[in-house]
Formats: structure tokens, C-alpha cells, sequence
């Protein structure tokens, strides 16, 4: 469903993603981990047709994000980090106007928006303006806003930020239920919920992907933890480069 | 083009939720009311003219506050990804934009032209025939076509700053340096270049000719193109910021 060869992007002299390369199959849930600043929210800017590469290739959902923009946009939904709203409108307005941005037809919106309401855990807010809304209610909007018009693929930034235990793990809970029928790739810091909810795990660092692997192997092969996994790779890769780790997890 | 009317509809609602929206009517209502009141009480005289040019003048400083949230907003805040990245297509955005705007400017135009309504009422109540109709009707579009032209300025500043303020000063800026070419180089300039710049400024295509009551589809032309410019510039802008 995602695929990406050789993509790089520069602003101006920084290079943000350098030369990254990976397949994401149908039905698969990925995590993308990575230190800040070290490109994974780029890659999402580029995988949803924000931005466009500054060279490499990607395909989703058997299109090109920067030529065939709109065919990506209609099949992905896509949860910005800091979770953009319109602040002055109500929430299920809001939805309402994202469900019809998104192409949903109007005799299916009201249910497509009910049930989004009811999956996110925001029916009780529905009437309240979001500028109102708590962080963690914010941050379930947004995710109810990617999933109102049922994408196949999902591209979530950092879905859990800000959120209390509680709610980390009704999110974790659906996105797990999500990646039943769906091709889940997100981005995240908190490890435990990796560990939990994907079954593979991209590691970039600097740019650079310094592992590729289900979270298993990574574990035997390089820490006792995915903790210890992380600190170790990004680490290395901040000091000693980028080439041996790369290659490894490239194999 | 079917996402226009999705678009449009969240822009109005934005329009009539903020604050700015009431700010600016009242403003218009109570300077406009004025100077009306004042033209028929004080100075006897029943004429539209002055409210014409007091609201053209006002509308220099009306349409930077309508404009100044259109994309500066969506940048600052972040929303502009949202935007994005739903299935909408950046011509669709800008001309939503525009065009709630426009209608914006439809309902701001609203009190002035009461005041001929209630002229004309007046005129016939008492047997009269009534106020010329031509320069009152010329007038208003003129005021239209000038509002227009000021929006899309606003709208191309408003794609181009990080911050509504600066897109509201950056717009009252450019507003008036358009001014100037008519000051400073005269009427009867004959060298191509000179009227070529005096062309530029809007002050020659509206005062003396809308509110005098004259149609001249030259003027009417130079509203509309380089209103269309400044949308089009802006779908520039606003892809050229987002590809950096």
C-alpha cells in the first residue's frame, strides 16, 4: 500500500530525509520511530502530498502523492502532528465539514460522523465549540477527522500526544482494532505503545532508516529492550555514522 | 470544483463567528449613517455621492480586516495541512476564499444602500419623483468592483505573511502606495510609460467615474483583471509556501 524508494528531501542546505527506501504491505501496522527532528514527520508530509521530494519515489495506495495528489488524498486519512482545528467551529460541524470535504455522500454523512463520534469517544462533546476542548479531546477530534470518510490507509503523527493513561489506551486499543482491515503507518516516541500495537517497527534517525524490523528481532538482536534499541541505534548513528547500522537494517 | 460550495459555506461561518465581522459593520453602519445624516440635516442636501465616497474611502481599511485571516490563519495555526491534504484542490481553496469574501462584502454594502432606499422613499412619499436612479446604481457597483479589487489584494497579502496583523498592514500599505501614481504623475501625461503607470492606480478607475454615475466598460475591466490576477497569484503563493 506504501511504498517508498530512494526519497529525499532537502530545505535548502539541511537535508531532513535522506535517501530512504520501504514497503509497507495492505493490512499492515507500522511504527515510526525516530528522535525529533529526524525526519518522520517530513516522510508523513510527503507520503500525504503536503510537501512534495525533493527527489526518490513514493507510491500510496498505487499513486503518486505529488502527481496524482487528489487519488492519495481521497484514500488516506492523515492525523497532523499538534493536531490542526478550526478553533471557532463546534465539533460535529466540524466533522460535517471535513465528511464533505472528503468526498462522503450527504445520505451517508450523518451516519459516517455518528459513528466516527462513537469510535473516537467524543459523542459527549459533540456540541461544545473545539477551542473549548482539553488537548486529549482536541487530539480525538483528529483522529475521528481521518477516519470519517474510512480510509483505506492511515498516516498518523504522534496520535497519542497528550493524552492521560486512559485515553493512551483507548487510542492504542483503536488503532489496534483499526489495523484489522486498514494499513496503519505512525509515528510515535512513547515505546511501550509500539512494543504493543505494531508488529514492525522503522527506526530513522537523521534522515536515515537504522532499522527495519518487527520489534521481536530487534529486541534479541540488539537490547534487551525497545528502549534500549532506540538509544543504541540513534545514538551510534549520531556518533559513529550512519552506514553500518543502515545497512543492517536494509538486509 | 464541487468542493467550492463546501469550502465557501466553513468560510462564512468563520466570518460571522468572529468578532471582526460585527466590528466592521458597526463601523460602516455608524460612519456612513453619519455623514448621510449630516449631508440631509445640516446641509440640506439629499445626495448619495458622499456616502459613495466616504464607504470607498472606508472600504480601504474594511477590506484588510476581512481578508487578513483568509490563509494567514491557516498558516499560523497549522490548519493549512488539514486543508491540504483533503482531496481539494488549491484553486478550489483560494476562490472559496475569495468568494466568501465577496459575499461578505455584499452584506457590508448592505447600509449604504438603505440610505438611497430610504432617499427614495422619502422623495415619493412627498410627491416627488424621486432620486436619479442612474448615478445612485453606478455608484454601488463601482463601490462593488472597488471592494472586490481591495479583497483580492488582501487575499494575495494574506497568502504571502506569517500573521493576520501583518497581512491587515501589508494590505493597507499596498493600498495606498496604489495611490500615488495618480498623484504624482498628471492627467494629461503623454508618454506611454507614465500612463502606463498612472493606469496601475485604482483612485483614476473609480473617482470620477463610478460615483459620477458613469459605466465605462474600460474601468469595469480593470477591476475585474486585476482581480483575477491577485487570485491567481495567490494559488501560487499558497502552492509555492507549501512546497518549500
Amino acid at each position: 500500500m506504501i511504498e517508498v524508494e530512494h526519497l529525499t528531501k532537502r530545505y535548502g542546505d539541511l537535508v531532513a530525509v535522506d535517501d530512504i527506501s520501504f514497503r509497507i504491505e495492505k493490512g499492515e501496522v507500522v511504527g515510526f520511530l525516530g528522535p525529533n527532528g529526524a525526519g518522520k514527520t517530513t516522510v508523513m508530509r510527503i507520503l500525504t502530498s503536503f510537501i512534495p521530494a525533493t527527489s526518490g519515489k513514493a507510491r500510496v495506495a498505487g499513486f503518486d502523492p505529488f502527481w496524482e495528489s487528489l487519488q492519495v488524498r481521497r484514500n488516506v486519512g492523515y492525523l497532523p502532528e499538534n493536531v490542526p482545528l478550526y478553533r471557532e467551529m463546534r465539533v460535529s460541524e466540524y466533522l460535517f465539514h471535513r465528511a464533505r470535504l472528503k468526498g462522503v455522500p450527504a445520505c451517508e454523512r450523518k451516519r459516517r460522523v455518528a459513528e466516527v463520534l462513537d469510535r473516537c469517544g467524543i459523542r459527549e462533546v459533540e456540541a461544545r465549540v473545539i477551542a473549548q476542548l482539553s488537548k486529549g479531546y482536541r487530539q480525538r477530534v483528529g483522529l475521528a477527522d481521518a477516519l470519517v470518510n474510512d480510509p483505506p490507509i492511515l498516516i498518523l503523527d504522534e496520535p497519542t500526544v497528550g493524552l492521560d493513561p486512559n485515553q493512551v489506551r483507548l487510542v492504542r486499543e483503536m488503532i489496534r482494532d483499526l489495523g484489522q482491515r486498514r494499513t496503519v503507518l505512525l509515528s510515535t516516541h512513547i515505546l511501550s505503545e509500539v512494543d504493543m500495537i505494531c508488529p514492525r517497527v522503522i527506526i530513522i534517525s537523521d534522515g536515515r532508516i537504522v532499522a527495519e524490523d518487527s520489534a521481536e528481532n530487534l529486541k534479541r538482536r540488539i537490547g534487551p529492550t525497545l528502549e534500549d534499541v532506540f538509544v543504541k541505534l540513534t545514538k551510534t548513528a549520531d556518533v559513529v555514522g550512519h552506514e553500518e547500522p543502515a545497512q543492517e537494517g536494509r538486509r | 470544483m464541487k468542493n467550492v460550495s463546501a469550502l465557501t459555506r466553513r468560510e462564512l461561518v468563520a466570518y460571522f463567528l468572529s468578532p471582526t465581522a460585527y466590528v466592521v459593520l458597526m463601523v460602516i453602519v455608524l460612519l456612513t449613517g453619519y455623514i448621510y445624516f449630516d449631508f440631509l440635516s445640516a446641509r440640506r442636501e439629499a445626495l448619495i455621492l458622499p456616502v459613495v465616497r466616504v464607504t470607498a474611502f472606508m472600504l480601504m481599511l474594511v477590506a484588510p480586516l476581512l481578508t487578513m485571516r483568509l490563509f494567514a490563519d491557516e498558516f499560523q495555526s497549522g490548519t493549512i495541512e488539514t486543508l491540504m491534504t483533503a482531496p481539494v484542490t488549491t484553486v478550489e481553496v483560494v476562490l472559496s476564499k475569495y468568494l466568501a469574501a465577496l459575499f461578505f462584502l455584499l452584506v457590508v454594502l448592505v447600509p449604504p444602500i438603505l440610505y438611497a432606499g430610504i432617499l427614495y422613499w422619502a422623495s415619493t412619499r412627498s410627491g416627488g419623483a424621486g432620486p436619479d436612479a442612474g448615478p445612485i446604481l453606478a455608484g454601488y457597483l463601482g463601490l462593488y468592483l472597488l471592494g472586490a479589487y481591495f479583497l483580492a489584494i488582501g487575499l494575495v497579502a494574506s497568502s504571502w505573511v506569517r500573521s493576520q496583523i501583518s497581512a491587515a498592514v501589508v494590505t493597507v500599505v499596498i493600498l495606498l502606495m496604489l495611490q500615488i501614481p495618480s498623484f504624482v504623475i498628471p492627467e494629461d501625461a503623454v508618454d506611454p510609460l507614465s500612463r502606463a503607470i498612472r493606469y496601475i492606480s485604482y483612485t483614476n478607475h473609480f473617482y470620477d467615474v463610478f460615483d459620477k454615475g458613469i459605466l465605462d466598460t474600460r474601468h469595469i475591466v480593470y477591476f475585474l483583471t486585476t482581480s483575477m490576477f491577485c487570485v491567481f497569484l495567490t494559488t501560487v503563493v499558497v502552492t509555492v509556501r507549501r512546497w518549500r
